[in-house]
């Protein structure tokens, strides 16, 4: 841990959120009694996956270095998830909703990129931020420093709602019935920590576009997904939303289905309430392959998941928040730009106007245009984080997004400010132009970091980058627009399937040794929210996707028709065509002939599938039970600590609230929206777990129940340390009671279960 | 003021850079040879980031890099991760002990053969932790002071030290310059 750790936490204490504060305090003693040996090792991988931590290539502690593998020899610790050794690095990553970012936040990122990380901060293909090789213990520092400048890592990994994806440009789009952003952060916040979505059993990816037709948003390969509509009524606009369900990439592509074809802006959080909800309930929790909620809805159909979503919107109690946020939502955007718009001042700059061309987009509002400023693979350095801060401030109202193609936008720039802007993007090396098109390569970290890799993304695409910018690869017209996306393995971070060339990495053996390969996917579609997924037609050795992608290229430049997509002329030549034209480099030669094949780009090392870990994607199963009854253990431990240190009174009150945690957890069970209220949770708990004697010990009876009965009566006493102590101790016996009655009911449950089957 | 994670860059001598990617079999030779004391992970290539860090030799006790860097000044930099025991003045041997060490190793590797060398005389040292060691004037004194001593010890005497940045958003560093190159063996046999 750094040696600030503490000095953090003094530094910034009055500058977080105190719900934030709490939480991450939560976290800090989780991972302290777990490297004590005292926290669950499942419930602290999903615990830590659900604030972000994430795991690393080779956190197993082995590493295949090329020759053999190694046993990577860390300090003893216990681990912090199954396999996972404790000082092995890790991943952060931190939420960004729809992107939205300030100079103030961009500056702390290069301080932590700095600290904690490698230099790097990368920019994902879902709008987050992600920092590689943090350790665990310094994650709490890490959470508190980006927490007081409002932003929180809660739920960026696990099996809860991800960061919510929103069009780069919504609120200066031309094409836009209304700015999203307001709508995609509402729902971030609602949803945040909200108790329907802490039961999933898997991921759930939700995505806001201002308009159907671009790529921004992606509605089409998300679990829900938004995009903006408007219908008039009685000669009143009324914003909308077409809803979409059940999308989603990886190993089985879905494309989205439509669950609302408009549905009123009012309606947005009971509806995402309700549907996840329906997910919590009926979706798959055991096979982790099946468990997104692409499959519940193929399983269900469209027309039946509609109607569950409908009859649980009927039954939500209501929430205020559903719709204040509506009451004073700007007109057009909330961004007021910091310069009046100006006329576009004609360059003579040679090397501005290939940047001009690529990387500038007139905004709606005349005389302001929005800038892409291209990362090469996401990766931007804090130093040119800091830059960038300033040219925002400089320059904008403060308005940065982090887009899904892993580059940034400044919007509101000033047309006559473009030349001043494009200098010192340069200087900050940040001026590179083509963004968005071939030579911006998108890929996930593949083989550099994720554990689920296969092949180097990141070194093939990295290759394909330096071969355009030399020279060594021709780039023009016809095919400068092309996409780009490589992932490392069939899980699709780097959405290949709509891509026009998709790569993701395989396998394949050669005798003895292994090849690492790229499957090309052909025919997918960017546009109209990610419209149509490409399908691979045939495996590749990666070193040499280079002349795929020339042979291709060239192909396209010869045969294409007047105004021909790339996605049509592929269809028109059909992909046996295609197949037949690259079959002649799919052959290895032996390995004793030549070994170039036998490693991957940007590593020397002969090539091993040794390397691949168990993904954290998927997350760990923990139901909400194990959660609620893991805080009031960690409460129990916290009123030992008040207990320590002489603090009698709060020490009983949190003993208090510990059995109450545990009690309202196990109600749960059966009324899933009880209220936090103590005297409620009393009386559920009286009737559904004493009065029925579920709660009852085998050989104690009631008695446990009776620690929580009298601690509640007793609750406005005066704690003296005696009295304190035998709450603690209570408090400790009624959680662990409260464990037995959990595993009894499961038990139970098994057993009716295994009755009905016999 | 502490001094823990510092770093230490030390500049190239070579008038035409070699490719920073050069270094990749390198650093991938040294974990497989167990070339340098420690635990070293991984490889990570960055070379495609302009002004960037480079090749990094990822360890679990310290970061090296080839690296041109925010400065675009081709050095390699040996970048602490652990918390040391010891005062600043022997973190801060240890620190510049290991950068010349691996800056004589990579120099010496046949991908670099005669194309690579090291200034022992031209640094960059950073302080490391923002709040133990704070970008201001009162701690760039004493660090100053710090460093000058270390640097003493290596006999590397009548230096040029400068803060490399007063913005306050950086971290703590300053910058070393003497008049003429330092030969690395030299400083390394005065750590022996």
């Amino acid at each position: 841990m750094k040696a600030s750790n503490d000095a953090w936490s003094q530094e910034l204490g009055p500058m977080i959120r105190e719900d934030w504060a709490r939480e991450i305090d939560i976290f800090e003693t989780e991972l302290r009694l777990r490297k004590q040996g005292k926290f669950d090792e499942k419930l602290f991988a999903e615990t830590r996956l659900r604030r972000g931590a994430y795991g690393q290539r080779y956190d197993n502690g082995l590493r295949h270095d090329g020759i053999a593998q190694q046993n990577l020899a860390f300090p003893e610790a216990p681990t912090k998830g199954p396999m996972t050794q404790w000082y092995a690095p890790g991943m952060m990553r931190i939420k960004v909703p729809y992107g939205g970012l300030t100079p103030q936040q961009l500056e702390t990122m290069a301080e932590l990129a700095e600290d904690y990380s490698d230099g790097i901060a990368h920019v994902t293909t879902r709008q987050d931020f992600q920092l590689h090789f943090v350790l665990i213990e310094d994650a709490p520092a890490l959470m508190r420093r980006l927490a007081a400048v409002g932003i929180t890592t809660r739920e960026a990994c696990g099996n809860s709602v991800r960061n919510v994806t929103g069009c780069a440009i919504a609120g200066v789009c031309r094409e836009e019935a209304f700015d999203i952003s307001p709508y995609a952060r509402a729902l971030t916040f609602f949803l945040l920590g909200h108790q329907d979505v802490q039961d999933f059993g898997r991921k759930f990816k939700i995505s806001f576009s201002g308009c159907a037709h671009n790529g921004c948003g992606l509605a089409n390969m998300h679990d829900l997904g938004m995009v903006a509509r408007t219908r008039v009524v009685d000669g009143l606009t009324q914003r909308g939303f077409q809803v979409f369900v059940g999308g989603g990439l990886g190993a089985v592509p879905h494309s989205a289905r439509v669950l609302y074809d408009f549905l009123p802006v009012e309606e947005l959080l009971p509806m995402a309430q309700a549907v996840s909800r329906v997910f919590a309930r009926l979706g798959e929790k055991k096979n982790r392959a099946r468990a997104r909620v692409k499959f519940l809805v193929a399983k269900l159909g469209d027309e039946e998941f509609r109607r569950l979503v409908q009859e649980e919107r009927k039954v939500l109690p209501s929430d205020p928040r559903w719709t204040a946020y509506l009451t004073d939502l700007p007109e057009a955007t909330e961004e007021k730009p910091s310069k009046p718009g100006s006329a576009l001042a004609s360059t003579t700059n040679p090397e501005m106007l290939p940047w001009q061309k690529s990387n500038v987009y007139a905004q709606k509002q005349e005389g302001y245009s929005t800038v892409t400023v291209k990362l090469p693979l996401g990766d931007i350095t804090a130093a040119q984080l800091r830059a960038l801060a300033d040219i925002a401030r400089r320059y904008t109202p403060g308005a940065i997004r982090t887009t899904v193609e892993q580059n940034m936008v400044l919007r509101w720039i000033s047309n006559s400010d473009l030349p001043a802007l494009f200098a010192e993007l340069q200087a900050a090396k940040l001026a590179g132009a083509g963004a968005e098109g071939i030579r911006d390569v998108v890929a996930c970290p593949g083989t550099d970091t994720c554990k689920l890799g296969i092949s180097a993304s990141r070194g093939l695409a990295g290759e394909l980058m330096r071969r355009f910018s030399s020279g060594d690869m021709a780039i023009d017209e016809t095919i400068e627009r092309l996409k780009i996306k490589i992932s490392g393995c069939f899980n699709s971070c780097s959405q290949h399937h709509l891509a026009d060339l998709g790569f993701y990495g395989v396998a394949r053996k050669v005798g003895a040794h292994t090849v690492p390969h790229f499957q090309v996917v052909l025919g997918g579609q960017w546009s109209e929210n990610g419209g149509a997924y490409g399908l691979p037609i045939l495996a590749v050795p990666s070193r040499r996707i280079p002349q795929v992608i020339e042979r291709i290229a060239d192909r396209f430049r010869k045969e294409r028709q007047a105004g021909e997509t790339f996605q049509l002329f592929i269809k028109r030549i059909g992909k046996v065509s295609i197949k037949q034209m690259l079959d002649d480099l799919t052959a290895v030669p032996e390995h004793a002939s030549d070994r170039s094949l036998y490693s991957d780009w940007r590593d020397p090392r002969e090539y091993s599938t040794g390397d691949m870990g168990v993904g954290e994607c998927a997350g760990e199963v923990v139901t909400r039970i194990d959660f609620d009854l893991a805080a009031a253990e960690r409460e129990v431990f916290e009123a030992q600590l008040l207990l320590d240190s002489g603090n009698n009174d709060a020490a009983a009150k949190r003993a208090l609230r510990a059995m109450l945690q545990a009690a309202r957890g196990l109600v749960r069970l059966s009324y899933l929206d009880v209220p936090e209220t103590p005297a409620v949770i009393i009386e559920e708990f009286r009737k559904r777990l004493y009065d029925t004697q579920l709660f009852f010990d085998p050989f104690a009876g009631g008695k446990f129940a009776h620690f929580l009965f009298s601690a509640f009566e007793r609750a406005d006493e005066p704690a003296d340390q005696r009295s304190a102590h035998h709450r603690v101790e209570e408090a400790g016996l009624f959680v662990e009671a409260a464990h037995a009655c959990n595993l009894r009911q499961g038990d139970r449950i098994a057993q009716s279960g295994l009755a009905a089957a016999t | 003021m502490e001094l823990q994670h510092l770093s230490v860059k030390v500049y190239s001598l070579a008038p035409s850079a070699p490719e920073v990617a050069d270094a990749i079999p390198v650093f991938h030779r040294w974990i497989q040879e167990k070339a340098l004391p420690g635990l070293w992970l991984d490889v990570a290539d960055y070379s495609h980031v302009p002004a960037g860090p480079g090749i990094q030799l990822i360890g679990h006790e310290a970061y090296i890099r080839l690296e041109q860097g925010a400065e675009e000044r081709l050095g390699i930099v040996f970048e602490v991760r652990e918390i040391r025991d010891g005062d600043n003045h022997a973190r801060l041997l240890h620190a510049l002990g290991f950068a010349f060490r691996a800056a004589l190793l990579l120099s010496a590797a046949p991908e670099f053969a005669g194309r690579l060398s090291f200034d022992a005389g031209q640094l960059l040292v950073c302080a490391g932790d923002r709040l133990l060691a704070r970008n201001n004037a009162e701690h760039a004194a004493v660090f100053r002071q710090e460093l000058e001593g270390a640097l003493k010890v290596l006999g590397i005497a009548s230096v040029e030290t400068k803060v490399a940045s007063t913005d306050s958003r950086s971290r703590l560093t300053l910058s070393v310059a003497c008049g003429a190159p330092v030969a690395l063996d030299a400083v390394l046999s005065a750590l022996r």
